[in-house]
């Protein structure tokens, strides 16, 4: 199955599962968790199912291009299903089926895996899923977004993509994918990894990065008094890049780090509130 | 004999440290609730996806029993032979008619009473109304919701029978049935009979339902894959998680790139379990590139292409994995180990407390003053010490962290550091939890100690002992670690005189150093270390020992941790003797008559009696003895020559009284008692034992 065909097929899928087939967020961000349309309508009752693939940046895992393995720019196929569909692991292992995968061959396991994110300070409980060995999909039932207790729930899936599209080529290093008859993954995005390299461990100016941080932060607090959640959250996305960034440079000490991303966190608990048209300034539940 | 009840909950995948919670919390949870009831043998099964029980020869209903209440005086609930309010009040509030009120006679005189009914609840009711709550008050550490209920997982299915008859439970939305599913593969529906036809129905669908059996499967099944190739398997603890990973376990055997083989073999052995719960195999000592995984999957036996498969699926996950492995550990090797060291002055120990540079040369330079007392050199102390923290800085340990000392003892070596400073380094973080393994030389043992008790004078100096049930330092780990190291090096030592040598040559190590690292603990801080090291060392010595053996032990006030263990295992086993009873009894006879005396000597020539004085010649003896056993840490000895003394000790009691008139015969009494009790209190006070 080509690269794209494994996209084309999930968004069919999960389209025909009801799901409203979303483009990427325009905007870096590190997991397709941080889209808005998880973090932000993963809150509050209304229900609410979408399906859409989120390129990732994580600064710090580039390896200019060199490691078969590894990226510092990859996709993710991410799903949120607000309320979690009683069969939504049956769904799910159908999905798989659909990609091509033959359960008569591969050995399927979900193995426990509590996912949690300080930066968002939402937390769920799952499974990395696992086929013969290689964890293809995270696999989340959302229980906390923001610090407040979600109701309904929300199950969240997250497909890697290269790896899952790896295992079904057959391929050992993610430049071979084949994207499309004749274009590979590296003939796309080779060259970004390795100049995206460069600038991530080599050239980002960390005073520039650091004032920017400062100043995404400023503005993400005073449109969320202003009750803009969603431009105030584009301004959340930003800081938590642009602290990926800082730790990638090394400008980011282990005991400065902690603090640095509860500073981002309470960005996004600013965030959540507005959304909910909450007051910006009282903590979400003492979960901040 | 009664019929069986059978209930089976079927669920999504539980986290595999649940598994045996749900099956015991099933089982637990059901008793209590047919409490009362008689049954026969119970029976449980558990695997990922469902937890089972069978209740056998379970009576139907609770016992009926019949008791008489009381009510009001019969004057006050008759007139003119009718019922008052009060007795149709009474009569309403029991449940029963009114008619059937009885007139009794109670000490308040001639009062109306009902009898009262109560059991007889059948069990079908009794499960068709609390069958469901039961369930979901399993405890689990962890809980989460999914909409209709909280629970670990999922609640997808639940059989509930009480013989033929279908039990009308229900939990988390899910109404009780008779059928359940099998594998994945192969689900079924399975009409569920009664207990007696479950395990086999589900095996016809691929699951081993009993724990058990899936274990001895798949030890079994390592065990001749490992033959076939002949080599070995490794550790097996990890089956113990893997039994509740998969409901139909069968290995699949996998190899990796033989040239991962370059890699340290402890890398590759830890990563293959912690992340991937494979087996690796082993030639001798000599680890290999196969590996065996145990798979959930029915056709790995049978089809060859399917094994094929979940083979090289594994292994490239391996070889994806150790792709950058291999890269840092060939660009760790560049450098020396001490060069990687000189990136730790970038890095933080703890707020206020220096950076791991500042930590690494204290540990160095109280391992180097621990050393003599350890039988290892200062000179290999101190340079073991100084390298014990530099690997933090290296590529691998940033990348695989479990793995820190480890790769510093790989570097060291490499960079030709004598064979006992590279084991020092990777030994000096054991132990790392409670029970954990020890350092196996005593350079190791320098400095894990030196570590540790760095860790806790640095802390307490900077005020940050732990409150509350949060430790966010591990510093009753760090404290366990101390009492743990210290009785495995059998190192006789008062721990306020330990603690104040760690921190006088951590503070003199510290000059020129980080100065917000430098400051010496003050004595109430030290007091305070002191108070809670023991603390630890009282929990250590509570898992062998009695808790009043340790308490009468404790009782003394002093600090050396190696004779507070070696006098609680003297009393253990002087407890274990028949005569026991009665030596507990004399001695505390002597600790109590004694309690308000001050003076432990006395004036032997002022006892008068025979029994007095052969009992004070008989004594001194005794002590010098204990006295001379003890300063050989033979605290066994110590106590049979104190305990001698029992029998002049009856005879003193019977034939003198001890609170006699004449104050210096009294004196001389209690002196001659309060001796012999304070050698007692050297090693352990009886009075606190029960």
């Amino acid at each position: 199955m080509k690269f794209q065909d494994l996209i084309l097929t999930l968004q069919r899928f999960w389209g025909d599962q009801g799901c409203a087939v979303l483009q990427p967020y325009d905007l870096e961000m590190g997991a397709g968790t941080f889209h808005p349309a998880t973090f932000l309508r993963a809150l509050g009752p209304a229900p609410w199912r979408a399906a859409y693939v989120q390129p990732c940046r994580r600064p710090g895992d580039a390896r200019y291009g060199e490691n078969p393995n590894r990226l510092g720019h990859y996709y993710q196929f991410q799903v949120i299903m607000k309320p979690s569909p009683a069969d939504i692991q049956q769904r799910y292992i159908r999905s798989l089926e659909a990609i091509g995968v033959d359960l008569k061959k591969h050995d399927l396991r979900f193995v426990e895996d509590n996912w949690e994110s300080p930066t968002l300070g939402a937390w769920g409980l799952g499974w990395e899923v696992w086929l013969d060995g290689m964890e293809v999909t995270q696999f989340t039932y959302f229980q906390q977004v923001a610090g407040f207790e979600l109701n309904p729930i929300s199950a969240e899936l997250t497909y890697g993509l290269e790896r899952l599209a790896m295992y079904l080529q057959g391929v050992d290093n993610v430049f071979d994918l084949v994207w499309v008859d004749g274009i590979t993954y590296r003939d796309v995005y080779l060259r970004n990894e390795q100049e995206q390299s460069a600038y991530n461990f080599q050239h980002a100016d960390t005073d520039q990065l650091l004032r920017s941080f400062e100043g995404a932060q400023a503005e993400c607090i005073k449109l969320c008094r202003l009750g803009l959640a969603l431009p105030a959250y584009d301004q959340c996305m930003k800081s938590s890049h642009l602290f990926n960034l800082l730790d990638a440079r090394g400008a980011i000490s282990v005991a400065e780090r902690a603090r640095t991303i509860g500073r981002v966190r309470t960005l996004a608990l600013a965030c959540a509130r507005t959304w909910q048209g909450l007051p910006v300034d009282e903590p979400a539940g003492g979960a901040a | 004999m009664h019929p069986t009840l059978f209930i089976e909950l079927r669920c999504e995948e539980l986290p595999a440290r649940f598994v045996r919670i749900a099956e015991t919390g099933l089982r637990d949870a059901v008793l209590q609730l047919l409490n009362g009831i008689a049954h026969g043998a119970v029976r449980t099964w558990a695997t990922p996806r469902r937890v089972a029980l069978a209740v056998e020869d379970l009576a139907p209903a609770r016992p009926e029993e019949l008791s008489v209440v009381t009510g009001p005086a019969e004057a006050a609930a008759y007139r003119d032979g009718k019922p008052t309010p009060a007795a149709v009040g009474f009569a309403k509030g029991k449940g029963v008619p009114v008619e059937e009120l009885i007139l009794v006679d109670s000490p308040k005189g001639r009062v109306i009473a009902a009898q009262v009914r109560s059991g007889g609840q059948r069990v079908i009711d009794l499960l068709a109304q609390g069958l469901g709550d039961a369930i979901l008050g399993i405890p689990f550490v962890h809980t989460m919701t999914w909409g209709p209920a909280r629970w670990a997982r999922p609640i997808h299915g639940l059989v509930a029978l009480y013989g033929e008859a279908l039990v009308p439970a229900s939990v988390a939305g899910v109404a009780a049935g008779r059928e359940t599913l099998g594998h994945r593969l192969h689900p079924g529906p399975i009409t569920i009979s009664g207990a007696e036809a479950y395990a086999a129905a589900l095996r016809a669908h691929f699951v081993i339902a009993d724990r058990a059996e899936r274990e001895l499967t798949i030890r079994s099944q390592l065990d001749a894959a490992a033959h076939a190739l002949g080599l070995q398997v490794g550790e097996l603890d990890l089956v113990d998680e893997v039994v509740d990973l998969v409901e139909w376990p069968q290995v699949v055997t996998c190899a990796f790139d033989q040239g991962l083989l370059h890699l340290p073999p402890r890398l590759l052995v830890e990563s293959m379990g912690v992340h991937q719960r494979v087996f690796p195999l082993f030639s001798g000592d000599i680890l290999s590139n196969r590996f065996l995984a145990v798979s959930n999957h029915p056709f790995a036996a049978t089809d060859p292409e399917c094994a094929a498969t979940i083979a090289a699926g594994n292994a490239k996950v391996l070889g994806a994995r150790f792709h950058d492995a291999r890269f840092f550990y060939a660009e760790d090797r560049k450098k020396p180990l001490a060069v990687h060291g000189e990136k730790l002055a970038r890095m933080q120990w703890i707020r206020g407390g220096g950076t791991m540079a500042d930590k690494g040369a204290r540990v160095g330079a109280i391992a180097e003053e621990l050393a003599p007392r350890l039988g290892a050199t200062g000179a290999a102390a101190a340079r073991a010490g100084g390298l014990s923290k530099a690997d933090l800085a290296t590529q691998m340990v940033g990348e695989f962290p479990e793995l820190q000392g480890h790769v510093g003892r790989l570097l060291a070596a490499f960079d030709g550091e004598p064979a006992e400073v590279s084991l020092a380094i990777e030994e000096h973080y054991l132990p790392r939890f409670s029970g954990d393994q020890l350092p196996t030389a005593a350079l190791g043992l320098a400095v894990a100690l030196a570590d540790r008790l760095d860790t806790l004078t640095r802390t307490f100096a900077l005020g940050l002992k732990p409150k509350g049930s949060a430790d966010p330092l591990g510093l009753r780990r760090a404290a366990g670690g101390v009492v743990a190291l210290l009785l495995h090096a059998g190192l006789r030592i008062e721990l306020p005189l330990l603690l104040r040598i760690a921190d006088r040559a951590g503070a003199s190590a510290s000059a020129g150093l980080d100065a917000a690292a430098v400051g010496a603990l003050t004595e109430e801080q030290l007091a305070e270390l002191v108070g809670f090291v023991m603390d630890r060392a009282r929990a250590a010595l509570a898992e062998p020992h009695a808790t009043d053996v340790v308490n009468a032990v404790f009782a003394s006030r002093d600090h050396d941790v190696v004779a507070l263990a070696a006098r609680c295992g003297a009393m253990s086993a002087l407890a274990a003797d028949p005569a026991f009873e009665a030596l507990k009894t004399t001695f505390k006879r002597v600790m109590n008559i004694t309690k308000d005396h001050t003076t432990t000597t006395f004036d032997p020539t002022a006892l008068i009696e025979p029994a007095e004085q052969a009992l004070a010649a008989t004594f001194g003896e005794a002590r010098d003895r204990a006295r001379a056993c003890a300063e050989a840490s033979d605290f066994a000895g110590a106590l049979h020559a104190l305990v001698k003394l029992r029998g002049p000790v009856d005879s003193f009691f019977d034939a003198v009284l001890v609170m006699a008139p004449e104050p210096a015969l009294r004196e001389a009494r209690l002196g001659l008692l309060s001796a012999i009790a304070l050698e007692f209190r050297r090693i352990a006070d009886f009075k606190h034992l029960n």
